[in-house]
């Protein structure tokens, strides 16, 4: 029994830090909107969202006719279509400001904004 | 001789209901715009096999579930994410269940879930060459928490309701089993 209750502690300790981690990454904002596409570990596209006026669209080709189309609109970025089977990236909408980056698993496309990968632009931009 | 026949036919049904409930699984639309969340399903019958027969069967099932899911479902890219979860949830599971008792299963479900996330979550850095994708796992451990609690309580359930025939009691002694034949 006791044992019984202790799982159960373990249960609510891993389900409560699960509930803490996305609340916190779904209120992080980013000071800055640079979106950085990527496809595999490679920077295709870096975008300052603020500076956006009028929408447009990028096309990004991978391997085996994969095909990710990348709606760039002022302040926020989305999937518009993509050829991978779920459709995830599509269905998760526009990102603007949040650190959860856009994910295409199977093509390997990310969409990321203003990652501390590159530091070093933060001190640059004035 | 006929009981490690009999073992086999058992093991193959059961890769055979994994497949099936891994395949029917992927039609079935998520909610939430998370990827690798899902119901896993088809841990209820690895979770049958690890409690009901030796750990390196369940292993086997495991594997061969994978290998033929992601031929028939996915794309060699998603054999990756699974194989790591997958293998890593395994090893969990395999050992909470020499640690615990079967009544505990919902536990070692969950568990089983989370390290399948973190799996995932390693071969998608791995995959994608980047450590952002970490922002994805508090999602994950949630879902793992309630789709693991569930499918451990119908693996538990479906134990119970086993015909106690396919029990391989006999089998397990195989010293024993060689001094009859």
């Amino acid at each position: 029994m006791k044992k019984t209750l202790i799982l159960i502690g373990i249960t609510v300790v891993l389900l409560g830090s699960g509930i803490l981690g996305s609340l916190y990454v779904m209120h992080h904002k980013q000071p800055e909107k640079i979106a950085r596409i990527y496809q595999q570990d490679n920077l295709l596209y870096e975008i300052d969202l603020s500076t956006v006026k009028k929408s447009y669209t990028l096309t990004i080709d991978g391997e085996n006719g994969a095909e990710n189309v990348i709606l760039v609109e002022p302040n926020q970025i989305s999937m518009q279509s993509a050829t991978c089977p779920d459709h995830l990236c599509v269905k998760q909408g526009a990102i603007s400001d949040g650190i959860l980056p856009i994910v295409c698993l199977p093509n390997h496309i990310r969409i990321s904004i203003a990652s501390d990968e590159e530091g070093s632009y933060d001190v640059q931009v004035r | 001789m006929s009981k490690s026949v009999k073992h086999l036919v058992m093991l193959a049904l059961f890769t055979t209901m994994a497949l099936t409930i891994f395949v029917v699984e992927a039609q079935i639309p998520v909610p939430v715009p998370i990827p690798g969340v899902k119901l896993g399903l088809a841990n209820v019958i690895t979770l049958i096999v690890l409690v009901v027969y030796r750990p390196r069967d369940a292993f086997a099932v495991l594997v061969l579930r994978i290998l033929l899911g992601s031929i028939f479902t996915g794309t060699p890219v998603s054999l990756l994410y699974s194989l790591t979860g997958g293998i890593l949830c395994f090893l969990g599971m395999a050992l909470l269940c020499k640690l615990l008792q079967k009544k505990h299963l919902w536990f070692i479900s969950i568990v089983g879930a989370v390290l399948h996330n973190v799996g995932q979550i390693l071969a998608a850095i791995a995959a994608m060459q980047s450590v952002q994708v970490i922002a994805y796992f508090p999602f994950l451990l949630v879902a793992g928490c309630i789709t693991g609690f569930f499918t451990g309580i119908a693996a538990d359930r479906v134990i119970h309701f086993l015909p106690k025939s396919i029990f391989p009691k006999p089998a397990e002694k195989p010293a024993k089993n060689g001094k009859h034949s």
